[in-house]
């Protein structure tokens, strides 16, 4: 299995004053502390501020924790103010890995104007502080989401797949109403069935992922909301289906109704999503994967993923599409 | 039939006694069990959740072709 | 040539309503009688989201109980005469903008008695009568396609409601946001997208009817 790529969990403490001299436990996650020794270097940085600085010393307790001493630069700050840095910790096997805001900067003393010396950080190791990569494959390290991340090569495919499949069912629902053939009727319910199916299995998967990461099980979200509602339009049309009794009748009007479904599905899964604000990655005017969602690690999985699912929904589709001929053929006999 | 449901239905409790029988912190329960381990019980879920709504759609697939096959048969 | 039948059309559809007084007495006792009961139940000036929100669930159900009839009630006979006289585009469009109107009326008596009872917090009155208009047109472009697919399978009004519902949730949805923003007396800026959402999707939903309605209209 690749594993994932390193990060920061966490840091103790949380809070610091300004020109303290602090010692943090920085706990990692997937690190390799032990096997990079001594190449171990830690950073506070504060971005606001562009303010670096370094760890004294830093000690290895074992592969997932370090404790570093850090001198906190004495900055300006008032004193309810607060300000956040972030946790750069370096190593030769893992490369950069750094915790965002880990921790909070104030001012204890009641001197406001604590002295001003930002030249005092020291600057000889600044120039170490280069965007160095892992020295091994990982998938990339994110805060929530941790290793359930591979989620992607399932729940996102099912999706694609039900895409792939719906779209079928639109052009046979076309196909019929130029030729009037009742065997592009057949492969058009019969893809929308496989898509629905496909449709429900991303649900449900999306809901288990959502509750462990976002916290419940549905969430208010555009894409989820959109998923639901053409979910039940394709379920409308099934049963639109199952009230007409005359085929050719039954065909007509459901591959009606499906053009419109299928408006609807681009609506709600295309292009509401791009005009609100989703907690998926890739909305709000923001289309598709960009670099931050997705890098080359998992594309190099994701891409032959979603060719695999397709594959195998095409195939169900393909089987259910010969066994309805078959009844045809019994039912007509 | 019941075959298979008692088949699938093995398959799932072998599923859920393989999650569940992972170390546990001392306060169990599902939160506990899915966010360990850097939530890699998350992806197993999910996983599992489309295996077996494949198996189960294939399953009803071959029941349907299993009667077709009789009413061959009977032809 | 369509316009003319659109228009002859149009004004049989006057016509009938005019001689069964009954129905569209009935959708007014409808909307005063829920309107009545909101006021009963709530005897106060209500919350905007409330307001807005009840306002266009009682629009939604008239729309179901107005529109219901524009081809459900028409007996098969009378669709194949009429299949005879006019082109299919004719008959949808006539229906469109016949239920437009009737939904325009009613939405109108609805404000009317919304105000009258429930009070009026509207700071922006002629954005919440676009939205009014936009979304009486969404829902007459919606429903009288979706009823003539319903008269189709069996004449069956609960199939009706099965088949509209989910295809109106992104029209009611954005037309509630729009008026509570009318209510809520914010400016045109924050309205545009709504206003051009909404005009979208009755541009949709209008094309669509153009063009699918002649394959259900076909004689069989």
């Amino acid at each position: 299995m690749v594993p994932l790529g390193s990060g920061i969990v966490a840091v103790n403490p949380k809070v610091a004053s300004v020109s303290d001299t602090i010692s943090v436990d920085i706990k990692g996650y997937n690190t390799h502390f032990q096997e990079a020794g001594s190449s171990i270097k830690a950073w506070l940085k504060i971005d606001t501020l562009k303010l670096i600085s370094c760890a004294t010393s830093v000690s290895v307790a074992n592969d997932q924790s370090i404790t570093a001493k850090f001198h906190v630069p004495s900055i300006k700050l008032s004193k309810n103010d607060y300000l956040f840095a972030d946790v750069v910790v370096n190593d030769s096997k893992d490369g950069n890995v750094m915790l965002d805001e880990a921790i909070r900067i104030t001012n204890k003393s009641d001197d406001t104007l604590a002295a001003m010396s930002s030249s005092a950080a020291s600057s000889n190791c600044i120039d170490d502080i280069k965007n160095t990569k892992a020295t091994y494959l990982h998938f990339p390290y994110r805060s929530i989401l941790y290793e359930s991340i591979r989620n992607l090569y399932f729940h996102v495919p099912m999706w694609f797949t039900m895409m792939l499949i719906i779209t079928i069912s639109l052009v046979y629902s076309i196909k019929y109403l130029r030729t009037f053939n009742l065997n592009d009727d057949i492969i058009a319910v019969e893809a929308s069935k496989v898509g629905i199916f496909f449709g429900v299995l991303g649900l449900i998967t999306g809901s288990i992922w959502a509750r462990f990461t976002w916290g419940a099980w549905w969430v208010n979200d555009v894409k989820v909301n959109g998923a639901a509602v053409t979910l039940l339009i394709y379920f409308a049309y099934l049963i639109l289906r199952n009230s007409i009794d005359d085929e050719q009748k039954r065909a007509r009007i459901a591959a009606v109704y499906s053009i419109i479904a299928f408006t609807m599905l681009v609506l709600f899964l295309i292009i509401f999503p791009r005009m609100n604000d989703s907690l998926h990655p890739g909305n709000g005017g923001n289309p598709g994967f960009n670099k931050y969602d997705l890098d080359s690690s998992m594309r190099m999985v994701f891409y032959p993923a979603v060719i695999g699912w397709c594959l195998l929904g095409m195939w169900i589709l393909n089987i259910r599409i010969r066994m309805n001929r078959i009844t045809k053929y019994f039912f007509e006999k | 039939m019941i075959k298979k449901i008692i088949l699938s239905l093995t398959f799932i409790l072998a599923l859920i006694i393989n999650i569940s029988a992972q170390p546990m912190n001392s306060a169990s329960g599902l939160e506990q069990t899915m966010v360990s381990g850097g939530k890699i019980y998350v992806a197993i879920a999910v996983l599992s959740v489309i295996l077996v709504g494949i198996f189960f759609y294939l399953f009803s697939i071959d029941a349907k072709l299993r009667k077709l096959e009789d009413k061959a048969k009977q032809d | 040539m369509l316009l003319k039948e659109v228009k002859s059309l149009i004004k049989k559809e006057v016509a009938l309503e005019i001689r069964q007084k009954y129905a569209f007495g009935g959708l007014l006792l409808y909307v005063i009688s829920t309107v009545f009961i909101c006021y009963l139940s709530f005897k106060r000036v209500i919350e905007p989201p409330v307001y807005v929100a009840l306002f266009w669930i009682i629009m939604l159900f008239a729309a179901i109980n107005a529109i219901a009839k524009s081809f459900l009630s028409e007996s098969r006979g009378l669709q194949l005469y009429f299949y005879s006289l006019a082109s299919p585009e004719a008959v949808i469009l006539s229906k469109i903008i016949y239920n437009l109107v009737l939904m325009l009326l009613l939405s109108l008596i609805n404000l009317f008695f919304y105000i009258l009872f429930l009070g009026n917090i509207i700071q922006d009155m002629p954005m919440f009568l676009l939205s009014l208009i936009l979304g009486s047109f969404g829902f007459s472009s919606v429903m009288s396609m979706v009823s003539a697919i319903a008269s189709k399978a069996n004449h069956n009004v609960t199939l009706m409601a099965i088949l509209s519902f989910p295809i109106l949730i992104p029209l009611i949805m954005t037309v509630i946001r729009f008026s509570k923003n009318a209510i809520d007396g914010l400016d045109f800026s924050v309205n545009y997208q709504y206003i051009v959402m909404l005009v979208g999707l009755n541009v949709i939903v209008i094309a669509l009817a153009y063009i699918l309605f002649p394959y259900l209209w076909r004689n069989e």
